[in-house]
């Protein structure tokens, strides 16, 4: 891949002139970046005239009633930018030649990457790199976002009408299980925000699908594997129920086309199998594998909220979607799989965070600005890196600091199932199609 | 009869014609009754009833009514013996690759002569593929069964019936295999079957089990991806590979992520981050034995997670794992065992079945008998005629073993006992009880020390065999049948002293029981027994008259020696056996003054005389020993004191012919004749203050964990207080450290001058250990 790209910075690295604190967290094959800025706005102030010499109503007559001034007002921003690690160097030194304003002397790292990338990011940005927990850092973020952002969570259904159902944020976030599929599985606990405790984990995971995908299918790239996958017939390589007892065994409850053994039919069958089926077959071991340890964590510690994320699952629908249907099998139905819009954040978040707990950023409600962020799916995994390196693969999110903290109103009946849109328009999509034309109709117009 | 049939298709490498060498394999064929068969993937499992005619020394008393008194008697022996015919029945599984299936059909069907079965019950994945062929070879319908139930079913009935099933494995302990002690209620427990997938299955009760979980992960994953990654096809050959190579090779660790522990997470450096996880990045070519490793970790600690989840949900604590990954494979017993401990953290052990392979065909013959309702009975596995663990290595391949000469086949067989065994009511703890004292299988100079000494006995048992059946046909050939059996049994305990459980004198003892039966020696000692007790009997009263005179203190030191001199005499010892043979006239005077002067190696007399200036006991059970000289003038006199005090007395003795033990049907005569000369034993007896019951065993040691269920019951009733042991076999051997709910003594004479150096004393020492129970002395 071609690394020596032009970046378009003005709409990547936003306001890095005034950033103040930095973060970063290297992953596998992910950076991502995450900084403190000050925003100048442009605000329109409205001020009342000293009305007080006036006695009644009558006499404003005529005189307008507050005057009008647009001043300059600096708000708070949090930016956070996520790209490939092969443009690591590039970004560092396009920060570097950037950044003017900056007091800080220290960037604060995690993910598996950052000891990797120490030395270098030291050179670059002459900042000393100070590392962070890891898996601290990933419950921070993810508490940040369930707690900041509205449907940040939301559940994949492959064949419904819309395949993502956000959820209405719970005003109590505790308890709740986060499943980390990496190289690994981690399964952790999160009772409170500085409390949590890694239950549970497996080696079976994104690093497995990848390693054993690889050697059967002699295909190095992961995002290969799930699009082989995808294609796959795991019929052809699993040995199912009904290929063992010619049907359902109906006594113990299992059905015909349950998988009875993965690679079952490879172990006597003596045909090429291909490697679309090989990578399909791999891929169901693992997340049913996941699946199940995921439902028996959450039962025997009791928790229905289950958060899955880590690089094996950040916007692969084929994995949401193996996830999902495992989590379902499992639980029938009882747990739902849940995912985050920003999952693959949250370690940038925690870090980030980490270091700016003078500044307490948890006092603040924070809001997501939909103008600098690019949504979730914006880089669609579908795309092969070749066509994904033309149309950009920076994928950014954006949160500005909001000057009040924000409540529920008391006097709601039922907090929890509160939904402030009467329609949602992701369901509707007859709504949708006529509000997205009318305000594309409307944008045109001055008034 | 050799037998050979040529079955080939095509498909193995291997010789499938083979002569069979049948005598040996499907024994007692000519009576099969029922039959159950379980092909698995590769394996098939035949089991059948049988009976089986054994000769059986049946003692019978003259009717001595006309006669008076003792002496008229005289040159008359006391009983007469005869060698009968009796049917026992037997349960025979035979284990076999499937790439004989046609061939041992054949042969089943040329001798199944008596059979009135129609019908034979199948289970396993195989059953519908060959159902053809039995059917057409056989003549009998394929009636199939569940497969899960009849493993469920299968597993109920070894671990009630065949003690030491259950073992934990430990690759690097001094034994790799732990033997569990059964415990007296199975259930509940948790069954994880690995077969091509894995069965998570919790079983309640004999017939409540539910299948809780499962995963796809499992045996067939292992050989499936195997071969597709090393391109090697059999599964035995995978796990060689596995065995060799280094997992670390292709496994992302922990270190290799973060260059050390997570120790935040608690996470050790060397722990497995990602199974396969350098093979994600690296380009290079990772080795067979590197990527068998790491796939058999991986599948192991995959399932041993599981297996904890769903242990600690359903809290549970007894997991046995089965099914063929696991099947007699030390490699995968042991990384499951790795992964349980790891996820538990120790909290539960992985367990394992000696008789693993055969659940299903157990399950699915039980099936097929219910009618004849063989869980009222109690089973006993018999020695003689099973292979024991890992008789076939595992470590050959078929093909190795085949050139061999090693017959791929394994056998278990199990008796019917015609009583049912309970435990004795009187145990303090019987789930922690353990009958023997000294697990061989652990203790290697011992184990030496045993093989070494049943191997030099073993001449003088052929001789005593021979002689005891002078006149019957083929007695020297069938001796020395004995004697090759025999010492074939005492080579693989040498080489796998895990064979039946944890080898102790007591299963050698039996083992040499069960061969001796097996050749239709039932009672070699018979004649030797008749001869003692014939001689012995006339010194009773004597004995009685001499002890009346003592003074109370002295009176009570002369029962308690002429016990311990009485049990000097004793067949089963070679010390004995040896001064016996060469001087028969060593008598009880003489044997009392070989006794060890007090105090003794281990010495509570004087607690018990104390206690007997006490009140009575209400009732003693006394385990006899052997017959003559140690029954009749050591016990008797010693009861009788008991019960002028007050105290009543059931004798126990063995049901079957063991050495020179008196047999509750001997004992029955003995004390008749007793009661005949002495009115405390003829009112004792009348009054029913004494009473007589059989233990339920035919061996020279002693299990308190199966015994006769009448005896156990008999115990209850009359409220006992007292139990005494007597003898090397059952108080020292067995039972020396068995904790009783009430006041015990355990009284033998040392008479193998090497357990005595290790007992710290010299030969013909002396152990008489009263034990009082702390809560009563509290």
């Amino acid at each position: 891949m071609d690394k020596s790209i032009t970046l378009p910075p003005d709409e990547i690295f936003r306001n890095l002139e005034n950033a103040k604190r930095f973060a970063i967290d290297i992953g596998g094959s992910l950076t991502k970046l995450a900084y403190y800025s000050t925003v100048q706005h442009k605000v329109a102030k409205v001020r009342s005239f000293d009305h007080s010499a006036k006695v009644s109503l009558q006499e404003t007559d005529g005189d307008p009633l507050y005057e009008i001034s647009v001043q300059e007002e600096i708000t708070a921003r949090l930016h956070f930018i996520k790209f490939e690690n092969a443009y690591i160097e590039t970004c560092l030194d396009f920060i570097k030649d950037h950044l003017v304003n900056t007091e800080t002397k220290v960037i604060k790292a995690t993910g598996g990457g950052a000891h990797k990338f120490k030395d270098l990011i030291e050179k670059k940005l002459k900042l000393k790199v100070d590392k962070e927990d890891e898996m601290t850092c990933l419950i921070k973020g993810c508490n940040f976002v369930l707690k900041n952002i509205p449907h940040e969570a939301f559940v994949y259904a492959k064949h419904a009408d819309s395949e993502f159902r956000f959820q209405h944020t719970h005003p109590d976030i505790f308890p709740y299980l986060l499943i980390n599929i990496g190289s690994g599985v981690s399964i952790v606990k999160v009772e409170a925000e500085d409390k949590f405790e890694r239950i549970g984990g497996s080696s079976i995971g994104g690093g497995t699908f990848w390693g054993l995908g690889a050697l059967l299918t002699k295909t190095k790239r992961f995002d290969e594997l799930l699009q082989l996958a995808s294609k796959g017939q795991h019929t052809n390589v699993d040995m199912l129920v009904k290929d063992i007892y010619g049907g359902a065994y109906g006594s113990l409850g299992l059905t015909g086309d349950l998988i009875a053994s993965s690679f079952g039919k490879s172990a006597t069958t003596d045909k090429e199998f291909s490697k679309e089926d090989m990578a399909k077959s791999l891929l169901h071991m693992i997340s049913n594998d996941i699946g199940q340890l995921a439902c028996l964590y959450a039962k025997l510690h009791n928790l229905t909220r289950v958060y899955f994320g880590g690089f094996f699952i950040r916007g692969h629908p084929v994995t949401m979607h193996t996830i999902t249907y495992s989590i379902n099998f499992f639980t029938k139905g009882e747990v739902q799989a849940l995912f985050l819009r920003h999952e693959g954040y949250l370690g940038a978040i925690g870090a980030f965070l980490k270091g700016a707990e003078e500044d307490n950023p948890n006092q603040y409600s924070w809001g997501e600005n939909y103008a600098g962020s690019s949504g979730l799916m914006s880089v669609s995994p579908e795309l092969n890196p070749i066509q994904r390196a033309r149309s950009g693969t920076f994928d950014m999110l954006e949160m500005d600091r909001l000057e009040r903290q924000l409540v529920n109103l008391p006097l709601l009946q039922d907090a929890t199932s509160y939904i402030p849109d009467t329609v949602d328009l992701t369901e509707d999509a007859l709504a949708r199609e006529y509000w997205l034309y009318c305000f594309e109709e409307a944008l045109d117009g001055n008034t | 009869m050799a037998l050979s049939g040529g079955v080939d298709r095509g498909s193995h490498s291997m010789d499938k014609s083979i002569t069979l060498p049948p005598d040996e394999i499907f024994r007692n064929l000519e009576n099969a009754k029922r039959f159950a068969i379980d092909i698995g993937g590769s394996l098939t499992k035949l089991a059948y009833y049988s009976t089986v005619q054994h000769k059986v020394a049946k003692v019978r008393s003259f009717d001595h009514s006309t006669k008076v008194s003792v002496q008229e008697t005289d040159g008359d022996p006391l009983y007469e013996i005869s060698v009968q015919e009796e049917i026992t029945a037997r349960l025979h599984f035979i284990k076999f690759e499937n790439a004989y299936i046609e061939t041992c059909l054949d042969f089943i069907k040329d001798h199944l002569v008596n059979t009135e079965t129609k019908v034979i019950k199948a289970t396993g994945g195989g059953a519908h593929k060959f159902k053809d062929l039995i059917e057409k070879k056989l003549k009998l319908k394929v009636d199939k069964e569940d497969e899960m139930t009849c493993l469920i079913k299968g597993c109920n009935f070894v671990l009630k019936n065949i003690p030491h099933e259950a073992f934990v494995y430990a690759k690097h302990a001094d034994s790799e295999f732990r033997f569990q002690h059964t415990h007296p209620d199975i259930f509940p427990y948790l069954l994880i079957n690995i077969g091509s997938g894995v069965s998570i299955v919790k079983v309640e009760a004999e017939d409540k089990f539910e299948r809780i979980g499962g995963s796809s992960i499992g045996g067939g994953t292992f050989w499936g991806l195997g071969a597709l990654l090393t391109k090697t096809k059999r599964f035995d050959e995978l796990l060689q590979l596995a065995s060799k190579g280094q997992h670390t090779n292709v496994d992302m660790l922990v270190k290799d992520i973060y260059g050390g522990a997570y120790g935040s997470l608690g996470l050790t450096g060397d722990l497995i981050a990602s199974s396969f996880g350098k093979s994600a990045t690296t380009d290079k070519e990772f080795s067979k034995e590197d990527m068998a490793k790491s796939l058999l970790h991986m599948i192991s600690n995959d399932i041993g997670q599981l297996a904890c989840l769903y242990a600690k949900l359903h809290n549970l604590t007894r997991v046995y794992f089965g099914g063929f990954f696991i099947r007699g494979h030390p490699v995968t017993m042991h990384t499951i065992t790795y992964s349980i401990n790891f996820f538990t953290k120790g909290e539960v052990q992985a367990l394992f079945l000696r008789h693993e392979g055969y659940l299903g065909a157990i399950g699915a013959f039980l099936k097929g008998a219910e009618e004849d309702n063989p869980n009222q009975y109690s089973w006993g596995e018999n020695y003689a005629g099973s292979s024991g663990l890992m008789s076939v290595s595992p470590e050959l391949n078929p093909v190795q073993r085949a050139r061999s000469g090693t017959f791929p086949f394994d056998m278990l067989e199990m008796d019917r006992l015609e009583r049912q065994l309970v435990n004795l009511p009187l145990l303090q703890d019987p789930t922690s009880y353990i009958p023997d004292t000294v697990d061989l299988t652990e203790d290697v100079l011992a184990r030496e020390y045993w093989l070494y000494c049943f191997e030099e006995a073993l001449d003088g048992v052929v001789k005593r065999a021979i002689a005891s059946q002078k006149d019957q046909p083929k007695a020297v050939e069938r001796a020395e049948k004995f004697r090759q059996k025999y010492r074939h049994k005492l080579q693989t305990l040498r080489h796998q002293p895990f064979a039946y459980g944890s080898l102790t004198v007591r299963s050698l003892l039996d083992t040499r029981e069960h061969c001796l039966n097996e050749f239709n020696f039932p009672d070699p000692y018979s004649k030797i027994k008749q001869k003692e007790n014939d001689m012995a009997l006339k010194y009773y009263l004597k004995v009685v008259k001499s002890v009346e005179e003592l003074s109370w203190e002295q009176r009570q030191f002369t029962l308690v020696k002429g016990l311990l001199a009485g049990n000097v005499f004793d067949w089963g010892a070679k010390a004995v056996s040896d001064v016996l043979e060469s001087d028969p006239e060593f008598g009880f005077e003489q044997a009392k003054q070989q006794l060890q002067e007090r105090p003794w190696l281990v010495d509570a007399y004087n607690q018990w005389i104390e206690r007997l200036k006490g009140p009575p006991h209400k009732c003693a059970l006394f385990f006899v020993d052997n017959s003559g000289i140690d029954i009749i003038l050591g016990v008797f006199p010693f009861i009788r004191e008991l019960l002028i005090r007050g105290t009543e007395v059931v004798l126990a003795s063995n049901s079957g012919p063991a050495l020179n033990d008196v047999t509750n049907s001997e004992l029955q005569i003995l004390t008749e004749r007793i009661a005949a000369m002495d009115p405390v034993i003829h009112t004792a007896l009348k009054e029913d203050r004494l009473a007589l019951v059989q233990n339920g065993s035919s061996s020279p040691c002693l299990d308190l964990s199966r015994l006769d269920k009448v005896l156990a019951t008999v115990v209850r009733e009359r409220g006992t207080d007292l139990v005494i042991i007597e003898g090397m076999g059952r108080a020292i051997h067995t039972n020396y450290y068995a904790m009783l709910s009430c006041e015990s003594l355990k009284l033998a004479v040392i008479k193998n001058s090497w357990l005595a150096e290790r007992l710290g004393g010299k030969i013909f020492s002396v152990v008489f250990k009263y034990e009082v129970p702390s809560k009563a002395q509290g």
